[in-house]
């Protein structure tokens, strides 16, 4: 041992190998930590992905009421009371519902049929009848609301007496009210990781040859903080507008409403099906058409 | 391994000779550049681009040899990085409105 640490020479040789030793095991083990944790984050950050898949749907929001209506008529054989109710916009109404209480007194062989006109003004049969008796409920809703609103926005429900007794019956209405249910769209997030959207895409699925509107986008990170937020397992609904607003970019401006949710601000264009497809931040989308014609 | 892109919009522009715009988002963990753009297999000239994290862009490309679109009919899109991640999905030409 003594004659090695006299050899000066040995002994840095020695050294020296083993500081090259550990520098060298201190880089492999540095390059395998960073690969380690560059593994880790994609695979989080593919978990996060899968974790958090989307889907986009157009949802009616049950909020407008147009216009109740409470009266009481004499009605002749074969006579007839329209009602008009002014829904306003015509392309943002996802469903039409239609609910009466009333009831007539006359001849218990009288029927009442409640109509109502399709959008060439011809009467059509909504199956709901007003009975002789106590005060009931009718209720119904329309899937297909263009094909009830005239180009005015209007809705014209018809009572009508169809019975064969020649009396004048009674007509009370306690309320009539048409409920013309605002169409929106409903992000639900699948998985249980948090989502963040990214942008959303409004595509014309039936594309005009010159048009600059057929592909829009609306950036959702001009919204405020958390409001492009879909937790895990929730849904947040965005709102459409009655007018295309643009961002400063081209982009369709996304304003937030104090409830939390979200308007669009965009009209779709009559006679049109249009694809809304959503994007976030972590890749994930999802899309869905609606037929606004 | 850490580049990640979604194709996250493609517009067949009609009347235009072929063109296309492909919009792209950069969700990965650096930043990405697309090198080469292949539709069906056949290289299109395509002027690369970064695209930072986190960033959406957008690229036109003249894809049909100068033909129009024909609705119906479906493409392969593959879009190549320099690191040599590829992103390919496959699109299909809409309808044109009788209008239009």
């Amino acid at each position: 041992m003594k004659k090695l640490l006299r050899n000066r020479s040995a002994t840095a040789e020695i050294v020296g190998t083993v500081l090259f030793l550990v520098i060298l095991f201190f880089f492999f083990s540095n390059v395998f930590l960073w690969y380690n944790q560059a593994s880790r984050e994609m695979n989080q950050e593919l978990a996060d992905k899968a974790n958090s898949a989307l889907s986009i749907e157009t949802v009616a929001l049950p909020n407008t009421t147009v216009d109740p209506v409470s009266t009481s008529l004499s009605m002749g054989q074969g006579g007839n009371y329209s009602f008009q109710f002014d829904t306003g916009n015509e392309t943002l109404i996802a469903d039409l519902r239609l609910c009466i209480y009333a009831n007539f007194i006359g001849s218990s062989n009288d029927s009442i049929f409640v109509q109502i006109l399709d959008c060439n003004h011809i009467p059509v049969d909504t199956g709901l009848r007003i009975l002789n008796g106590p005060l009931t409920w009718s209720n119904l809703t329309l899937s297909s609301p263009s094909s009830y609103i005239d180009s005015n926005g209007i809705v014209t429900i018809t009572i009508v007496d169809a019975g064969s007794q020649s009396d004048s019956p009674t007509l009370n209405i306690s309320y009539m009210a048409v409920y013309a249910d605002t169409l929106a769209l409903e992000v639900t997030n699948l998985g249980g990781t948090d989502a963040t959207l990214s942008r959303i895409w409004i595509v014309n699925a039936t594309q005009t040859a010159d048009g600059q509107t057929d592909h829009m986008y609306a950036d959702m990170s001009s919204t405020a903080p958390g409001d492009a937020l879909v937790v895990g397992g929730s849904t947040r609904t965005i709102m459409l507008s009655d007018q295309t607003i643009l961002a400063g970019d081209g982009s369709i401006l996304v304003t937030d409403v104090p409830a939390g949710n979200l308007i669009l601000n965009y009209a779709p264009p009559a006679g049109q099906a249009v694809t809304f497809r959503v994007l976030s931040t972590l890749g994930n989308t999802a899309a869905c058409t609606y037929d606004f014609s | 391994m850490m580049e990640l892109v979604s194709i996250e919009d493609v517009w067949f522009r009609f009347n235009t000779g072929g063109n296309v715009t492909v919009w792209l988002y950069n969700y990965g963990k650096v930043d990405v550049t697309v090198s080469a753009f292949y539709v069906n297999g056949v290289s299109v000239n395509f002027n690369s681009m970064t695209i930072p994290v986190g960033e959406h862009m957008s690229a036109t490309v003249q894809v049909n040899n100068g033909n129009e679109w024909i609705p119906g009919t479906t493409y392969d899109f593959k879009f190549v990085t320099q690191r040599g991640s590829v992103f390919e999905s496959d699109y299909t030409v809409p309808s044109v409105s009788p209008s239009g």
